[in-house]
């Protein structure tokens, strides 16, 4: 038991190792998709290790040194606390975990998308909308507001970020703000925060925004299929492109400098065609091709 | 039956009550990693299609129901007729003979089946002489198949002739649906073995993918304890039927599929082989446990598909595709045993039984080439043109009887090869020419209202012309909630069997037959309440006119096609699926159906009035997938004129675990098919003086199947 290993890359020295965790399908594609991306970009054999869920760190750490490994790519949760481990002893890079960047000495992506990718699509695809409305959970997401709100001005968009404590307060800025939006020029962010509940409060939003033609975009893919105008998730392959990058990066860094968390950038388009009707919305083919899914399945 | 189903029904609901509850209290390796991305792509369904295990789904223009290779796999399924069945409102009967599929929906049965519209990857595999997939189908298997697509109602203003009753849209893999190469073996009960090759991969630019599939089985031998020689035993003093006897259902299968794709252009080429193909419970009805046959169906096709034509407002695709099909004779099939008499001499009249090996091929060649145009504001035109040429080129008897004027058989002295002879073949070489085109106009006249109107012309040579309109109107009455209002005409082209067949005074073709037509009203409604539960409602009303059925003539008694028939139906069926937790989710549906044959104002007999269908997929521990499934068909009456008692009604349960991912590559699954051994049994088809099988065709009873399969 402990650790279980599987080689997918060529029995051959290789300095880069992927330590994902031992999940089942379908969240093992996500993993697997990502080192196909991380394999293309490095073009060399790599290491990669499966661990289960009671690995044993130490039996991990002899097989690193014994393969002479020079960076590790961490994946997912169980990754996150492997780099933490292991970082004072190899170059390690993190990804496909919900990490923010501040507190923390480590060199990844947060699966986090990056804000700014949002303002820019909901920039292209409704060009009157002016204001955006986001509430947040300041524990969970505070990062994530902070750098919206440096980056939302080049878009020429306004953010209306209002945090709250508890799912309650959330419930009841949700029914105040809801009121005040003006059909159009208002859109609203739903974050993957604890201040949404799927079951009471999002069908509320979801209604209100149809009746009173609202901009409904977020970062949680299912949402789409609720009737959200876009969502965005990870590009998977490319996010492995992303992490080989940094991963080279790291092993040109002499001094083994974390250069820090960033959100993600590797984002797919997921569009409800839809609520797009509904909303008026006149879609090029340009823009449809673009999409990574669009709904309802076509 | 009513009590005994019953007892089914509760034992299943609690089982499934039992795997629901003891899932909450199962716990998951990996549970952590999987709450983080859950956040992000909501639920398993969205992985798996973010991650290209699955693809997306046709957006069908009626009403629709879509069945993946994970589905297949969920079910169990070894052959499409299993997949088919677990579609609401479409049920699998019988053909006595070689057990051909009926593919009955809402209520329209008959015995070619010729009402419905089966494609390969979008093409018609009709064939000529009976309007239905050929006399010698022998079952289809289903590691090829990428996703099913099931119409219900009219399709004829988009594909045609025969999408009449319903459209059946089998999608082969591509290299994207098989990443790879996977190698898998089956056995089971009835000597049952398949194995099969997949292979998806790119070779020098092209996108590859190679499918081969082969299976052998002895087939389910239920025993028939009546047939057409016992009739004709009791009648003419003789004693030679071979009922009580088994059904004879073994056959051998060859399939190889090819996938070649780049930039626009697609090439696709198949071969269906079938060898030692069983004759069901008899071509006379009268059983025949060794005639054997054989049939090979060719296939390729050449599409071009190009998003921008000319610019981004045009959609242009264009397909040329060629289908050689057989209908042919292994071993001499026995229409009666041996020692069959008709009381014409006073030694049997058929000392080595009445032998007919008909053997029919065909070619058809298709060109068909459609653009659709998006640059007006509210407006999305397509438009298309097309032509089939469908050719019966040649037609073999060898026989030893010929048909006297009442319809029994008289020796002809010997084994004699017919073909050519006029006078004696069953059928005359012929061929078809139908040329089409259609336009259709989607019209947004507001943002939540949409209006579809299409028309589509055919010219058939034989037939001449039809015209077949269709209209939807699309309601996005709610953010979770769509209605639509469908109406559709179809048509259904005459078989060369209905219009050419010769010296059959049993059933004589008619040249100047019409085509059958349909006319179909549908309401439906599409709801998602929440994220775990979806829920859609279809009602519908149908006329289906000029129905084509063998009369007999007042005087001569000899029995002539002739558009004579018609019946009309109602509906509804309701389809839920629910995720009861992130590893348990639940499918239902519940279909009902009233037919009335308008002749004699008599329900129309055959079809269940109810269908009852219940799947769970539930993954206990990772990687491992317990899925139960349960099928509850109910009230059959008997058509008008049949005067046996009413069929019993039956309910299936079938079990598959599967287990995946052992040792990164390999899976393995077990199912047990009719569980409890249920005698499950499909209408026989009735006579005008005499029923020939009277107890109806049995299914098979309790089976069991193991596979393996490796992938990498």
């Amino acid at each position: 038991m402990g650790l279980g290993m599987v080689s997918a890359a060529f029995a051959s020295l290789s300095s880069v190792a992927v330590i994902y965790p031992e999940i089942r399908e379908p969240y093992r594609s996500i993993f697997l998709d990502i080192i196909r991306g991380i394999k293309n970009e490095l073009k060399t054999p790599i290491k990669s290790y499966a661990l289960e869920k009671n690995y044993s760190i130490e039996m991990l750490k002899e097989k690193l040194e014994k393969e002479e490994i020079n960076v590790i790519i961490a994946l997912g949760g169980r990754g996150l606390l492997i780099a933490r481990e292991l970082q004072s002893l190899f170059r390690v890079v993190v990804g496909a975990v919900l990490v923010a960047p501040d507190g923390t000495e480590l060199t990844g992506l947060s699966l986090a998308p990056d804000p700014q990718i949002f303002f820019q699509r909901v920039k292209e695809f409704t060009p009157d909308v002016q204001r955006i409305t986001v509430i947040y959970s300041q524990e969970h997401n505070g990062w994530l507001i902070k750098r919206a709100e440096q980056t939302i001005r080049q878009y020429e968009l306004e953010l209306n970020a209002l945090p709250a404590k508890s799912l309650r307060e959330a419930a009841s800025l949700y029914r105040d703000v809801l009121n005040k939006l003006k059909s159009g020029t208002d859109a609203i962010w739903l974050l993957q925060d604890k201040t949404l509940d799927e079951q009471t409060i999002l069908p509320l939003i979801l209604q209100e925004a149809w009746e009173r033609n609202l901009v409904v975009f977020s970062s949680n893919l299912s949402h789409l299929k609720r009737g959200v105008l876009f969502a965005l998730y990870p590009d998977n392959e490319n996010m492995g492109r992303s992490l080989a990058e940094l991963a080279l990066k790291q092993m040109q860094n002499s001094e083994n400098i974390p250069l820090g968390i960033k959100p993600l950038h590797n984002l797919l388009v997921a569009f409800n065609i839809r609520t797009a009707e509904h909303l008026g919305l006149k879609l090029t083919s340009q823009m449809k091709r673009e999409f990574g899914l669009i709904f309802p399945l076509q | 039956m009513f009590p005994h189903n019953m007892f089914f029904l509760i034992r299943i609901v609690f089982c499934l009550f039992i795997l629901h509850t003891v899932d909450a209290l199962a716990l998951s390796p990996g549970m952590d990693e999987e709450e983080a991305l859950l956040g992000l792509y909501g639920d398993k369904e969205m992985i798996s299609i973010a991650t290209g295990n699955s693809k997306p789904i046709a957006k069908a223009p009626a009403v629709a129901t879509v069945i993946t290779a994970e589905d297949i796999k969920e079910i169990g399924a070894t052959d499409l007729d299993e997949v088919l069945e677990t579609v609401p409102g479409l049920h699998v009967a019988r053909n006595p003979r070689g057990y051909n599929p009926i593919y009955t929906f809402r209520g329209i049965f008959s015995q070619f089946n010729s009402q419905v519209l089966v494609l390969i990857n979008g093409i018609p595999i009709t064939n000529l002489f009976f309007g239905d997939r050929n006399q010698v189908w022998g079952g289809m298997p289903v590691q090829a198949i990428a996703r099913i697509e099931v119409i219900r109602g009219p399709g004829s203003a988009i594909y045609g002739a025969d999408a009449f009753a319903g459209v059946i849209n089998i999608i082969t893999k591509t290299k994207e649906d098989i990443k790879g190469t996977e190698v898998g073996a089956r056995a089971g009960s009835f000597d049952t073995w398949d194995t099969w090759t997949l292979h998806g991969g790119a070779w020098s630019g092209f996108d590859i993918a190679v499918m081969l599939e082969y299976g052998d089985t002895d087939g389910q031998q239920e025993t028939i304890d009546a047939d057409a020689q016992t009739f004709l035993d009791s009648r003419f003093g003789t004693d030679v039927s071979l009922a009580p006897g088994p059904v004879n259902l073994q056959r051998e299968n060859f399939d190889a599929r090819l996938d070649i794709a780049r930039g626009h252009w697609r090439l696709r080429a198949g071969l269906q082989r079938r060898r030692n193909v069983g004759t069901g419970a008899g071509v006379a009805e009268a059983l025949d446990p060794k005639g054997r046959f054989a049939s090979d169906r060719w296939n390729a096709d050449l599409t071009y598909y190009n998003p921008e034509f000319f610019n981004e407002n045009w959609n242009v695709k264009a397909q040329l595709s060629y289908l050689d099909t057989s209908q042919e004779v292994e071993e001499d099939v026995r229409l009666f045993p041996r020692g069959a008499d008709f009381g014409g001499i006073p030694e049997p009249d058929f000392p080595v039984g009445v032998i007919g090996n008909p053997e029919v091929f065909e070619r058809h060649i298709r060109f068909n080439m459609s653009a659709f145009y998006t640059g007006f504001k509210q407006h999305q035109i397509r438009a298309g043109v097309g032509m089939h040429y469908g050719d019966l080129y040649d037609v073999k008897e060898v026989k030893n009887f010929t048909l006297d004027s009442r319809g029994l058989p008289r020796p002809l002295g010997s084994l004699r090869d017919v073909t050519g002879d006029l006078s004696q073949a069953f059928l005359r070489e012929r061929d078809r020419k139908n040329y089409y085109l259609f336009l259709q106009d989607v019209w947004r006249f507001s943002n939540d209202w949409e209006l579809t109107a299409g028309v589509r012309y055919d010219h058939f040579s034989d037939f001449g012309n039809t015209i077949n309109p269709r209209l939807a109107l699309v309601w996005l009455t709610r953010y979770n909630l769509t209605t639509k209002l469908l109406y559709g005409r179809a048509f259904r082209a005459p078989s060369f069997a209905e219009l050419f067949n010769i010296n059959n005074p049993v059933a004589l073709g008619n040249p100047n037959l019409d085509p059958e037509n349909l006319e179909t009203l549908e309401l439906s409604l599409d709801y998602h309440p929440t994220n775990e539960l979806h829920l859609t409602l279809s009602l519908f009303h149908y006329w289906w006119n000029d129905i084509i059925q063998f009369i007999p003539h007042p005087k001569t008694n000899i029995n002539t096609a002739q558009n004579a028939g018609k019946q009309t139906g109602f509906g509804a069926e309701l389809e839920a699926g629910w995720k009861l937790t992130p590893n348990f989710h639940l499918l239902s549906n519940y279909a009902f159906q009233q037919s009335t044959d308008e002749q004699t104002d008599e329900n129309a007999g055959n079809a269940p009035h109810h269908q009852i269908y219940l799947r769970g997929n539930w993954e206990f521990l990772p990687h491992w997938h317990l899925s139960p499934q349960f099928n509850w068909v109910i009230d059959r009456a008997r058509a008008s004129g049949d005067n046996r008692i009413e069929i019993d009604d039956y309910s299936i349960f079938d079990l598959t675990l599967r287990r995946r991912a052992i040792k990164e590559h390999w899976e393995v699954a077990f199912s047990v098919r009719n569980l409890f051994d249920v005698d499950a049994r499909e209408p026989s088809p009735v006579g005008t003086l005499v029923t020939p099988i009277p107890h109806d065709l049995p299914l098979a009873g309790r089976s069991f199947f193991g596979e393996l399969r490796l992938h990498f």
